[in-house]
């Protein structure tokens, strides 16, 4: 499918910081060479996270909390020896920091 | 596949001032005639659906399922353990047709007109598609195990489709006497839920242990080794001594040959194992559907590009949940919901010819080995090398107290109800 596209993914790239304002924020992801829209990058926390259904349930919600708690929380379970988790810290290895920021971001402006 | 003629009549509908969403995704294409379709109401189907008009609220959806009530495989082994009713295994489409919009037809599709792009149904109706999704599942292949087709299956239960099945073993295990042999025969690799047919051992060993203590289970295993193995016997040995036997491929463990009357599993050196409940887990593919299509290989299984998993033998097909090869990913719920958000961006960039965003999919995999004792298997997936491959997950931890165990079990729960909620709740 890429091939049909006329220009190439780095003009791709500079197009899209053209019209990077807060309503495109797909964000860099360090290890792939194209960006991860930040709505899939969230999309995947959903299998557990999802609103507001993991309320009152020991997953917490993610929408409408602080961004910076988020991140803090993220980075944490991303540490080695870090937060004691059941699962979070087996699949947040590979998010980069630039991820987590835009996630952190993306649940803070969600309503809860 | 530049002549196509939807993506023509979009591109000139969406002109160069398109509309985006957060995602960077164009918006309201419905407006612009992309209609897709969708397969199977099942954890991929409705995910999908529901992943669709979250991104593009307008866009034309058409869900076709023929069931009014979809039974979860996930938890249907806490039914047999006596933890659940079976009535919560139950979800419905009420919310998908109401409040998000989407249209869901009751009916079976039959055939794939791929040069017209039409979904045939069994009714004969007939309905267009520019993109097509299949989440279709899996069939069991009657011709695999000598001895077990649709008739054998009457008798000796798969239970590996939810429904009349997991109530025709619920059944059979309750009427089993105490002392009772409980064998079931567990295929090779690939098949729907790699860790499932072990969960389902600790959950009978759970209701058999209180109901029916001097019972035994016997797991007869045409592979060498599975999914988290070690969490799994030592949970089995932990909580129910030696009540669960695991016998493997080297030691004698590839079951040849059924005998639905007899109640009888012969295995590949001439072992007969007879059993007062069987319950036969035989070789899997592709659901009907994705063979109509045309979209399945010599394996029984649905080839995919991975960026999209669009077809890779028929354009305009994408193909996901327990259908599509997707290894490393394990045929599990979780990941046919995360290639569903996957998919969904693909198929709306493809309708707008767009390149796809790049991918990312995870996957958490719970077990329970008893009420308050939970495992999982989790894992990150994306692109390398135009290639799935993993790039960090992991197993619980083998040393572990019980208090790590109970919070599994807990989320375990948790999950279920949020997977459900978000898939077919409001
Ligand atoms: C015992 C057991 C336990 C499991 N536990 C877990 C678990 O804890 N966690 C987990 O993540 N996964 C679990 N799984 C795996 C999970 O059930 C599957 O991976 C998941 O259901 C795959 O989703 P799917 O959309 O591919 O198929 P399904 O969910 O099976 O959906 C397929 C749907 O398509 C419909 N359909 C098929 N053909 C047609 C047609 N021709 N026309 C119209 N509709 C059609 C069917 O009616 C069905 O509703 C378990 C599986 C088993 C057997």
């Amino acid at each position: 499918m890429r091939k049909m596209v006329s220009f190439p993914s780095r003009r791709r790239r500079v197009f899209a910081a053209v019209l990077a304002t807060p309503f495109l924020s797909t964000v860099m992801s360090v290890a792939a060479a194209d960006p991860v829209p930040v709505t899939t990058l969230a999309y995947g926390c959903m299998g557990c996270h999802a609103a507001p259904a993991a309320e009152g349930s020991g997953i917490r919600t993610l929408a409408g909390r602080d961004a910076d708690d988020l991140l803090a929380a993220m980075k944490e379970y991303r540490a080695p020896g870090g937060t004691a988790s059941t699962s979070m810290h087996r699949v947040i290895g590979g998010y980069s920091d630039v991820e987590l920021q835009a996630l952190a971001d993306h649940f803070a402006g969600q309503e809860p | 596949m530049s002549a196509d003629p939807v993506r023509r009549r979009l591109l000139g509908a969406l002109g160069a001032s398109i509309g985006l969403t957060a995602a960077g995704l164009p918006i309201q294409l419905s407006a612009a005639g992309g209609r897709v379709v969708i397969v199977g109401g099942g954890f991929g189907g409705a995910a999908a659906a529901r992943a669709l008009r979250q991104l593009s609220p307008g866009l034309d959806v058409t869900l076709i399922e023929p069931s009014a009530v979809f039974r979860t495989c996930p938890f249907s082994n806490l039914y047999l353990g006596g933890l659940r009713d079976y009535g919560s295994l139950g979800h419905h489409y009420g919310y998908l047709q109401g409040p998000h919009g989407i249209r869901v037809v009751r009916a079976t599709a039959v055939d794939v007109d791929v040069e017209r792009r039409r979904v045939h149904l069994h009714d004969g109706g007939r309905v267009p598609y520019d993109r097509l999704i299949l989440s279709p599942g899996i069939d069991m292949r009657w011709d695999a195990l000598e001895g077990y087709d649709e008739a054998a299956a009457q008798r000796l239960p798969h239970a590996w489709k939810a429904g009349a099945q997991t109530r025709l073993l619920h059944r059979q295990l309750r009427a089993m006497d105490d002392g009772g042999l409980f064998v079931m025969v567990i295929p090779d690799n690939p098949y729907r839920c790699p860790p499932g047919p072990y969960e389902r051992a600790a959950m009978v060993a759970h209701y058999c242990k209180r109901h029916k203590p001097k019972s035994k289970i016997l797991l007869l295993d045409a592979k060498d080794g599975f999914s988290k193995q070690a969490l799994f016997e030592q949970g089995w040995r932990d909580v129910y001594g030696d009540m669960i036997e695991w016998v493997g491929f080297s030691a004698d463990g590839q079951v040849l040959r059924v005998d639905a009357d007899e109640r009888l599993a012969e295995t590949a050196f001439g072992e007969r194992h007879r059993a007062a409940v069987m319950n036969v887990i035989p070789p899997q593919q592709a659901g009907r559907i994705a063979r109509q299509a045309r979209v399945t290989d010599s394996s029984g299984w649905v080839p995919v590009k991975p960026e999209t998993f669009e077809s890779r033998q028929v354009p305009g097909i994408y193909v996901i949940g327990d259908a599509a090869v997707a290894a490393p990913m394990p045929k599990s719920a979780f990941c046919a919901h995360a290639q569903a958000g996957v998919t969904a961006a693909a198929v709306l960039a493809s309708l707008a010819n767009r390149p796809p965003p790049s991918p990312v999919w995870l996957n958490t995999c719970y077990s329970l080995i008893a009420p308050d004792y939970g495992i999982s298997i989790s894992g990150q997936y994306r692109l390398r090398d135009n290639a799935i491959a993993e790039v960090t997950g992991g197993i619980s931890p083998l040393e572990a107290g019980p208090g790590l165990r109970q919070r599994e079990a807990d989320h375990a729960r948790d999950w279920y109800h949020v997977m459900t909620t978000a898939i077919w709740g409001a």
